[in-house]
């Protein structure tokens, strides 16, 4: 199939291979039902992907390329070479989440809606680094959340979280 | 800032999912969502003492498996929680066997079961036999495999041995009804602190009183013709337990020996090798072993996602060859694996500086 174009909700065009826009299981299977109806010789299609704006389509993108990349590296390198790839794309992760709060929050909805499980995965790594050892309302702060839990509620949990684990 | 209100619950989920359990605490209390998130997570509960009589609101976890109870928080240990086959309906009582027949515990069993149509119910029980103790260990597996004619595949024993316990409260009655049916053992005849394993005077007492019960573990296991799964906690004498395992195990398929005050963490890593593969060589039928390790973060909740491992039909390529992963921060193997890339998925925790040492076979 030939290159497709994905189109945020601004209006931004980004054009990739479908093998790469394949990592987004939603487009994936809009791709499929497309083959399905027009064949493989389909002219280059306008994918919309209403609830992701620009900047985070770019982002998400940039992940999708970079992990087809990464991909193809394992396939091709011997077995004595994999820990090298491996710790190149943990670094290569490492870089590409240093991004804000905010960033995070859309690129995990973007991950999410576009239902990419590898992104998904980091993403929610991520907020949940965020997490650690922070108090509820520190969690709230971080995150920008108002307390919607009545005092009743939260008395209710303190009390079973004495005895409920895990 | 964006309004992160509008986090689902399956987000919250993954986001729980990277945490230890002890974090899950503070989640619950951020937000509804949150808190629903939390509940949904929920597998296991531990029910104290104290609280055994209160029936609580079961509902509030839909994925409930296991209801732990116990008499202190110490126990049960981590790797009891994760015991048993997943899917069933398992209870650990740690403490009076009576515990369990509280109505709302008799109640969940009887929906879990109804739920999972022909699964058989799961009962794990766990009796001690203290020195003050009066009932032998033969009227403990009766009074458990008897309970309201629940069909049990598992069972489990955790008696601490202790001098002045006679002997002959370790021997079996092979005539209970149910324990022909057995699919699945669980076996710690002893509780034994680093400390006590320093004292060799003492060891060698309950060394004479492991013997014994060995023996007598030989002996039942020989009328439980379904057993497939085999849970060992062993007592720090490599000798011991592979004369049980290999003169019970020709048909056992699964089997963990659970590694806290175990030979194993006593063994250097090459002893530790040696013996694996040995089990595969004697265990015809052994497909799955696995070894767990006692951490704090065991003691946080989150054993199954991130502390144990396992090994599938290892046994199909155990002449090729073995993979061994070596936890490098406790300075201990943990587990063995058909292919590198089981070894390195089997457990997170180990694939963050993993260091793999090959062995090539025969």
């Amino acid at each position: 199939m030939p290159d497709i174009v994905l189109r945020s909700n601004d209006g931004a065009d980004h054009k990739i291979s479908a093998s790469t826009a394949r990592l987004s299981r939603t487009v994936a299977s809009l791709l499929q039902d497309l083959e399905a109806s027009k064949g493989e010789d389909a002219e280059l299609l306008i994918v919309p992907i209403p609830n992701v704006c620009n900047c985070t389509l770019k982002k998400v993108l940039d992940f999708c390329e970079q992990q087809r990349a990464f991909d193809d590296l394992v396939r091709a390198s011997p077995a004595a070479q994999q820990p090298e790839v491996t710790r190149k794309t943990q670094a290569w992760r490492e870089t590409y989440m240093k991004v804000s709060t905010d960033e995070l929050y859309h690129l995990v909805m973007a991950a999410h809606y576009l239902d990419v499980p590898g992104l998904l995965g980091l993403c929610t790594d991520a907020m949940a680094d965020h997490i650690r050892g922070k108090s509820p309302s520190q969690v709230r702060a971080c995150f920008g959340l108002k307390p919607n839990l009545s005092p009743e509620e939260e008395d209710d949990i303190r009390r079973s979280n004495l005895w409920a684990l895990s | 800032m964006s309004d992160m209100t509008t986090l689902s619950v399956t987000l919250w989920e993954q986001i729980i999912s990277h945490l230890p359990g002890k974090h899950l605490g503070s989640v619950r209390c951020v937000c509804q969502t949150s808190r629903q998130a939390v509940e949904n997570y929920v597998q296991r509960v531990v029910i104290t003492k104290a609280s055994i009589h209160e029936a609580p609101d079961l509902s509030r976890w839909p994925n409930l498996q296991t209801i732990i109870i116990t008499d202190n928080m110490k126990a049960p240990y981590p790797e009891m929680m994760s015991l048993g086959p997943q899917g069933m309906p398992f209870i650990v009582v740690c403490g009076k066997t009576s515990w369990w027949q509280t109505d709302w515990l008799r109640q969940w069993v009887a929906k879990e079961q109804q739920k999972r149509g022909a699964t058989v119910g799961l009962l794990f029980c766990v009796t001690s036999m203290d020195s003050d103790d009066g009932n032998d260990i033969s009227a403990e597996i009766e009074q458990t495999l008897q309970i309201d004619h629940l069909p049990i595949a598992y069972l489990g024993i955790w008696s601490h041995l202790e001098e002045g316990v006679p002997l002959e409260r370790l021997a079996w009655n092979k005539a209970v009804p149910g324990l022909s049916n057995l699919e699945g053992l669980y076996v710690e005849f002893i509780e034994v602190q680093a400390e006590v394993l320093r004292c060799m005077t003492h060891l060698t007492k309950l060394r004479v009183l492991f013997e014994e019960a060995c023996t007598s573990i030989i002996d039942a296991v020989q009328h439980m013709p379904c057993l497939r799964t085999l849970h060992l906690e062993p007592i720090a004498e490599d000798s011991l337990v592979p004369e049980v395992l290999f003169t019970l195990g020709k048909d056992i398929q699964e089997l963990c020996i659970l590694g806290s005050v175990s030979m194993l963490s006593l063994m250097d890593h090459h002893s530790w090798l040696a013996y694996v593969l040995d089990l595969f060589a004697k265990l015809p039928k052994l497909n799955t072993f696995f070894c767990i390790m006692r951490t704090d973060e065991l003691f946080s909740g989150h054993v199954e996602k991130s502390a144990w491992v396992s090994v599938d039909h290892l046994r199909v390529v155990a002449m090729g060859e073995v993979y061994i992963a070596y936890d490098k921060e406790n300075d201990r193997i943990s587990g063995a694996f058909r292919t590198f890339k089981d070894a390195e998925t089997a457990d997170p925790v180990l694939s963050h500086q993993p260091r793999y040492p090959r062995l090539q076979m025969g």
